[in-house]
């Protein structure tokens, strides 16, 4: 019985970081792509090709450590931080 | 849970396999065009082609807004002029030798078809997320490949109870990921820039309202004039004698692979020709605009750009081989073969590890008999769909040189008979399978029949292989005309399907022949 709700949790656990790395990685790349286009003190062309270039690193950073980190509830937690630190970025932005 | 795990993975296996497989034939997407249209097989005069191909443009279509004389290269040797009615429609084409004459190919997708199924799987806007889904999972599975490297093998590579074969098929993967990770890095992390704006366009929607085409437009140096024709009527220039002015302006050792005409005919008429450098990746190559009436020079735009529209740029033609001359040409070929080597081995390798492990169950009694005919099933899978898609390759080259000239909608029956080809061979390894599942009750029996299931499809893949070179040679005298003209491109077409068909037919073999009972033993 133990071990049977050990795996479910496993499971749950893993379900949490797949959703995670997927959709939260995503959200976070596409919003650090708006954020550092509005950001970056260079031409607004420019700004935008070099954080789109940027985008696929950290989201590829973003899957890497959702696997890494030490729970999923932390790994949560610390996406979602960043989700509303890039919003207000995008919002305050030039 | 697992088995959605299994098979999530093994999808992604195949699709990138997929991707991977056509992107190392689009290397070559033109001369598989060539290859496919042999009615364009004829010599053409090099000195006639921009003469020419301004008389036909004139005769029929001398009103059109805008004319293209693609002209003959080293990687297409054909001359095709093209125009556009009204700048709303689609570009009509004609191919033509350097008689004027209209040479009708026959209609096919061509190389351009893998090129395309490369990028989108044929499915439009979906089948660009997918892949571009892909790409991203490969980029993640490479990068967490390198920072794990010594643990993964640990923990998952030194399983290897089943020692002959499992273990070659682990060493496979094991050099061609190694030699190839720089390469395969690159292609990944470039395929998905190329398109930015489709999968993320975060900075394009947040900081620029979404717009793509001012974007673009704010973004690239310049494109091609846009000229409203004027009322007046003027006779264009000898476009023969703009081009010889061309390639005297320096650098002159560059290639010109179009001429594009602005509103022939009319008093502002323009030519354009963009001249490229098969020695460099960027800067060498520029655009020149010239006056279509008195043919002066008007203007040259070097190539150039801020940062990063030409790192972005760079990267693309990296990633399109834009740059490259045969040599290299060929050099990212053999790469991008070895590439689909480690995905095809990773996935028989995870294959073969399942299945070990649901044998090894089954005969402790802790797994049903159906879920070890669901993990032979994923083999089998991986049989129709590796070596399905080198039959159904085949197959869609046989149909180009087989169905009727004048067939209806003939394009598209060839790449229905790709995909037809591609599933029948999915089902008939599904088949085999389940015809012969009473083996299933000894692991040998087992192994044995999935090395027969391999043996049977390559062996399949290489018959194919080797009658694409049979039919050419019976519809339209592919190989002798080949030699009769010394066609280069042919050649190395013939020559690699044959390599291919030889490999293959020596994979086929060794699956086939009769094992000493001894070595195979203990599986």
């Amino acid at each position: 019985m133990t071990t049977r709700a050990a795996s479910r949790r496993h499971r749950i656990d893993v379900t949490a970081r797949v959703i995670a790395a997927i959709f939260g990685g995503y959200a976070i790349s596409y919003l650090s792509a708006g954020a550092l286009s509005r950001w970056l003190p260079i031409a607004r062309t420019e700004a935008i090709l070099w954080a789109s270039l940027a985008s696929f690193v950290i989201y590829t950073c973003i899957v890497l450590y959702a696997f890494g980190a030490h729970s999923a509830w932390t790994l949560w937690r610390n996406l979602t931080f960043v989700i509303l630190l890039l919003l207000a970025a995008v919002w305050w932005g030039r | 849970m697992t088995w959605l795990h299994t098979w999530c993975g093994l999808l992604v296996g195949w699709v990138l396999f997929a991707i991977f497989f056509s992107g190392t034939l689009a290397v070559f997407r033109y001369e598989i065009d060539y290859w496919m249209t042999p009615e364009l097989h004829v010599a053409i005069d090099a000195g006639q082609t921009v003469k020419v191909g301004q008389q036909v443009l004139q005769q029929v279509a001398p009103t059109a807004t805008r004319w293209v004389i693609d002209l003959p290269t080293e990687r297409a040797p054909v001359l095709r002029v093209r125009w556009q009615a009204d700048p709303k429609q689609r570009f009509q084409s004609r191919s033509i030798d350097s008689n004027g004459r209209d040479l009708a190919p026959r209609e096919t997708r061509g190389g351009t078809m893998i090129y395309r199924f490369h990028y989108g799987l044929l499915l439009g806007t979906t089948g660009m997320w997918i892949v571009g889904g892909m790409a991203m999972a490969m980029l993640v599975a490479l990068v967490s490949g390198v920072i794990i490297h010594a643990k993964i093998f640990r923990e998952f590579f030194t399983f290897r109870p089943l020692r002959p074969a499992p273990r070659a098929w682990l060493d496979a993967h094991t050099v061609s990921s190694v030699a190839m990770l720089p390469f395969a890095l690159m292609i990944t992390y470039s395929g998905l820039v190329i398109w930015w704006f489709i999968w993320m366009p975060g900075g394009l929607d947040l900081a620029y309202g979404g717009e793509r085409a001012a974007l673009f437009r704010d973004m690239a140096p310049s494109g091609f004039s846009r000229v409203t024709p004027s009322k007046e009527q003027a006779a264009l220039a000898d476009l023969s004698q703009i081009l010889r002015q061309a390639k005297e302006t320096a650098p002159g050792d560059l290639t010109i692979a179009n001429i594009v005409v602005t509103a022939p005919g009319m008093a502002n008429a323009q030519v354009e020709m963009t001249r490229i450098s098969e020695n460099a990746l960027w800067g060498s190559g520029d655009r020149l605009r010239f006056d279509g009436v008195s043919g002066g020079l008007s203007e040259r735009l070097p190539e150039q750009g801020a940062t990063a529209f030409v790192t972005h740029r760079v990267i693309r033609i990296l990633h399109e081989i834009k740059f490259a001359g045969p040599w290299l040409r060929w050099v990212f070929f053999a790469m991008a073969a070895v590439s689909c080597a480690m995905i095809a081995t990773g996935t028989v390798l995870w294959g073969s590890k399942r299945r070990v492990k649901h044998v090894k169950s089954l005969a402790a009694g802790g797994t049903t008999r159906r879920g070890a005919m669901a993990a032979f099933g994923v083999d089998a899978m991986n049989v129709g769909v590796i070596a399905g898609l080198c039959t159904a390759t085949g197959m869609y080259f046989i149909a180009n040189r087989l169905l009727p000239m004048t067939m209806a909608g003939r394009a598209d029956t060839e790449v229905t008979i790709f995909f037809v080809s591609w599933l029948c061979c999915a089902c008939a390894a599904i088949a085999y399978l389940f015809a012969l599942h009473s083996r299933f009750s000894t692991m040998n029996g087992a192994q044995t029949m999935l090395r027969r299931l391999w043996g049977l499809h390559w062996g399949i893949a290489a018959g194919v292989a080797f009658a694409v070179l049979v039919i050419d040679q019976i519809t339209t005298a592919g190989i002798s005309g080949a030699f009769a003209r010394g066609d280069l491109i042919v050649h190395s077409f013939h020559a690699s399907i044959l390599v291919a068909a030889l490999a293959m037919s020596w994979v086929a073999y060794m699956g086939l022949r009769p094992l000493a009972a001894k070595r195979g033993g203990s599986l």
